[in-house]
């Protein structure tokens, strides 16, 4: 077990099958290399790629399926390269959420999915060719109104992966203040 | 930054294993060809930017905004 620290979430425990290691890091940051994937009931609908390296760098994620249907992407020889991708793994993908302080002004990257090989715990930022994915494309509609669903009592999930999951915070973290993290 | 004159078909090698060949010069559009090992990945230079622009600003998300949200939610449901 090692433990994270994280600006967001305080001390995380995970053990390697956590861990999400990214040849090429994110688009622009290519020296952080090693992520967990962190949910939290703070955040609902979504989850945090949290650096194990530098504490403050957590990027919001959510299901490309929220905003497209059918949502398929393409991915480069580079791309399943950075995947140690083979015939079989499953690759599941992530949204990068932008949330400023307005979080009615939020937008969603539908142009660079994050690519997470859940069989082999390895991931990259796949940018896709298609011209109508939009970088910012706006997001606060569709989430306020699928967590107006879940707060009415339908439960919306979509993690059914056995093999590999988030960090829940709650059932695994080490310390987790969540107020502070608000 | 280095600056070479090609004709069309004309190629420039980049270290020992990547090709750039200009394929096509259409009145102000170049086609470009890169050949390079599969690790390589190679991008639209403004794409690119732009998401590097956009993943800086993932990373300033105010968070604490999404519960104000979902309150104002609860709030609206509930009328």
């Amino acid at each position: 077990m090692e433990t994270i620290k994280t600006k967001r979430f305080g001390n995380i425990l995970a053990n390697e099958d956590h861990f999400i290691y990214l040849r090429d890091g994110m688009i622009g940051m290519s020296s952080l290399k090693k992520y967990i994937l962190v949910e939290s009931p703070a955040y609902p609908l979504m989850f945090w790629l949290q650096s194990c390296d530098d504490e403050i760098i957590a990027f919001p994620v959510v299901e490309p399926s929220f905003y497209k249907a059918n949502y398929n992407v393409r991915m480069t020889l580079a791309d399943k390269s950075a995947l140690s991708f083979q015939e079989g793994d499953r690759v599941k993908y992530f949204s990068v959420l932008t949330i400023p302080e307005n979080a009615e002004d939020m937008t969603v990257n539908l142009k660079a999915p994050v690519a997470i090989n859940l069989t082999r715990g390895t991931g990259t930022q796949v940018v896709q060719q298609d011209k109508e994915l939009q970088v910012r494309q706006p997001a606060y509609k569709t989430y306020a109104s699928i967590l107006a669903q879940i707060d009415r009592g339908n439960e919306h999930s979509d993690w059914v992966e056995e093999t590999w999951s988030p960090i829940s915070i709650q059932e695994r973290g080490q310390t987790a203040e969540l107020s502070a993290a608000v | 930054m280095l600056v070479l004159t090609r004709k069309i078909g004309e190629t420039i090698t980049i270290d020992d294993n990547i090709k750039v060949t200009i394929v096509q010069i259409k009145g102000k559009q170049v086609r470009v060809g890169v050949d390079a090992p599969k690790e390589t990945k190679i991008y639209r230079e403004e794409v690119y930017t732009a998401i590097q622009e956009e993943n800086r600003a993932a990373l300033n998300s105010m968070s604490g905004d999404l519960e104000k949200l979902r309150t104002n939610k609860v709030k609206k449901t509930g009328t």
